[in-house]
């Protein structure tokens, strides 16, 4: 069903219930009142009809019975009925030929009035006393606002219910294609967006409101999309292109050196730069390779304790190996004695690879100037930040500096492949950890990584 | 042996800096109080809702906290406590009042002025008039760069 059916069908069912209990409710009061109130008719009627039947004085009696045939009409089917009560009666007789259960009898007895109801013949009984005798006085008659006003009641409530149903039936369906007249819209300019035309947008107006907020939530995640269609073409042409630029250089290096017999040197120096090219080619292609493992979630990573001081002067060994020129400085200025402040979940193999990708980073663009490391701890949280004095980074480009193979403008004169830092990221991602780059130009780069603080309790 | 510093704070790098430096050169335990300057509200029920507590909570930022806390860490048995104060008023009686209630031993500055934010003021004037001994520390130069990253900027500004 239908959200929009669903919200009519509610409203008019809430309304439609309302209506009922409201006409219920009203029936049911009438109802009490009426016979409330024709019983206490009949009530008078039956002291009246005492009076003009069982008083002794006859000028009295007849004055009675003046005002009663003055004022009072006669209901439909009324009759009087008189019983004297003696010691030792049981009423067994009369309530045989009324067709009155007993107790009727007995309450009035006792000395109380009493009320009965046999179809539309309602009945009144009143004890009268008069001279040390006692009298049962019962009126019955027909209640005519119970057969006729009732009933006329009863189908005005019943055709205004239907009606008033039939109101809120239309009144809900327009309400609910009314309130669901944005929603249809914006499924319909969505529609119109596919892979072909990503840039276009819906229109938000400059109204804030929920139905606005859904369209610029829509618009920004069309933003992402465009961005990651867009990211995903570059990758392919830079891949294709850092991919190509080695083996063009193997075909182009192995097809002059086979042109004509060469010297056994000439062999050997195009064999050498043939194995250089595909070193590199096989660096890229395992660089991707992480790349693609650990950008992909689905995959487990083995997780362990490791201790950031530990893995940092790891770091160091590993950098100032890989080349003797470079330069890495650990500052301790921060770092908390406590080393269970330093204890964070991961895998060490990964974090080592990503810090070391972003301190070589450093190293590289800043022509090997020293780079410095600085450890510190937050109550939940462990920092580690890596400081340079490079080349930095244009703040133009620091929304792409995510993108597998994307150069920096300021990078020619450098050698890499632009997959470190992506790389770096996706494993940061990994590990719940957070990585923030700050960057001035020809000033320096900084890049703050927080890992998560793994609670092992206080042993 | 315990003291209890004050230092005026505008949540930039400077109060932290200074807190590093302090915790760096002290000998003795040190209880923390950072104040806060700002001017009192001027609507009527911001007056009315009016609440220290709230208007720190506004003012504390996430990465001044994590940088307290990274420099607590740092020195877990000379920082004892930090807690945040708020102050309005602009007079040397008042500052003194505020010192006596806390129980202040000492008000540290930066040589350099703080950087002035909305509605926030330096006391630093305040203190230097009043008989609350201050100690001034000379940071190094440091440019405040609010679209840099404060707890970055903690690691890597050296005292």
């Amino acid at each position: 069903m239908k959200t929009q059916t669903r919200i009519a069908l509610t409203f008019f069912l809430v309304t439609l219930t309302l209506m009922i209990v409201l006409g219920s409710g009203v029936y049911f009061f009438v109802i009490k009142y009426t016979f409330n109130d024709f019983y206490k008719r009949l009530e008078t009627r039956a002291v009246l009809a005492a009076r003009i039947r069982l008083e002794n004085e006859p000028a009295s009696a007849t004055a009675f019975q003046e005002m009663r045939d003055r004022i009072l009409e006669k209901l439909p089917q009324e009759e009087d009925y008189f019983f004297e009560i003696t010691s030792g009666k049981d009423f067994q007789q009369e309530s045989q030929s009324l067709k009155l259960p007993v107790s009727f009898f007995d309450e009035i007895a006792r000395g109380k009035t009493s009320r009965y109801q046999k179809g539309q013949i309602f009945f009144s009984g009143i004890l009268y006393r008069q001279d040390h005798r006692s009298f049962i006085v019962i009126v019955s008659a027909e209640n005519y606002y119970y057969s006729h006003h009732l009933t006329n009641l009863r189908s005005i409530m019943g055709i205004a219910i239907v009606v008033v149903a039939l109101l809120v039936l239309s009144v809900s369906i327009w309400f609910s294609r009314y309130v669901f007249l944005p929603v249809r819209q914006i499924t319909n300019q969505v529609k119109d967006i596919n892979s072909q035309n990503l840039h276009l947008r819906l229109q938000a107006s400059s109204v804030h409101d929920d139905v606005n907020e859904l369209k610029n939530t829509f618009n920004t995640m069309l933003d992402r999309l465009e961005t990651s269609f867009a990211t995903q073409n570059n990758f392919i042409s830079n891949a294709s292109h850092e991919l190509g630029t080695p083996l063009t250089a193997i075909i182009g290096e192995a097809d002059v050196a086979l042109a004509k017999t060469r010297s056994h040197e000439e062999y050997r120096e195009t064999i050498g730069i043939i194995l250089n090219e595909a070193e590199r080619l096989e660096r890229i292609t395992k660089s991707l390779l992480f790349l693609a493992q650990t950008g992909f979630d689905g995959k487990k990573v083995k997780m362990e304790i490791v201790r950031v001081d530990q893995l940092v002067w790891d770091v160091k060994e590993t950098i100032e190996k890989m080349n003797p020129k470079n330069k890495v400085n650990i500052d301790l200025s921060l770092m908390p004695d406590n080393h269970l402040k330093l204890k964070i979940k991961g895998n060490s193999q990964l974090l080592h690879l990503a810090i070391s990708n972003i301190v070589s980073n450093g190293c590289k663009y800043s022509s090997h100037q020293p780079v410095k490391l600085s450890i510190g701890s937050t109550d939940d949280s462990v920092i580690v930040v890596v400081q340079d004095t490079g080349i930095g980074i244009p703040p133009s480009e620091m929304a792409y500096i995510y993108d597998p193979f994307y150069r920096a403008s300021n990078t020619h004169n450098f050698e890499g492949y632009g997959i470190g830092l992506p790389l770096a990221r996706n494993i940061m991602r990994q590990h719940r950890a957070t990585i923030v780059v700050t960057s001035a130009v020809n000033e320096g780069t900084t890049v703050r990584l927080t890992f998560p603080l793994e609670n092992i309790g206080q042993h | 042996m315990r003291k209890t510093i004050l230092i005026p704070t505008d949540f930039t790098i400077t109060p932290l800096l200074l807190l590093k430096h302090v915790a760096a050169t002290s000998a003795v335990e040190l209880d923390v109080i950072f104040l806060y300057c700002t001017s009192l509200p001027d609507s009527i029920t911001d007056l009315l809702f009016y609440s220290p507590k709230k208007i720190i909570e506004a003012a504390v930022t996430t990465a001044f906290s994590e940088g307290c806390a990274v420099i607590q860490n740092k020195y877990p048995e000379k920082i004892q406590s930090i807690r945040f104060e708020l102050f309005h008023a602009r007079s040397v009686d008042a500052f003194q009042i505020m010192a006596e209630m806390n129980g202040i031993d000492e008000a540290i500055l930066a040589h350099t002025p703080a950087a002035s934010r909305k509605q926030s003021f330096d006391p630093a004037p305040i203190i230097r008039k009043s008989a609350v001994p201050f100690r001034e520390v000379d940071l190094e130069s440091h440019a405040y760069a609010p679209e840099r990253d404060l707890l970055t900027e903690l690691f890597v500004s050296a005292v």
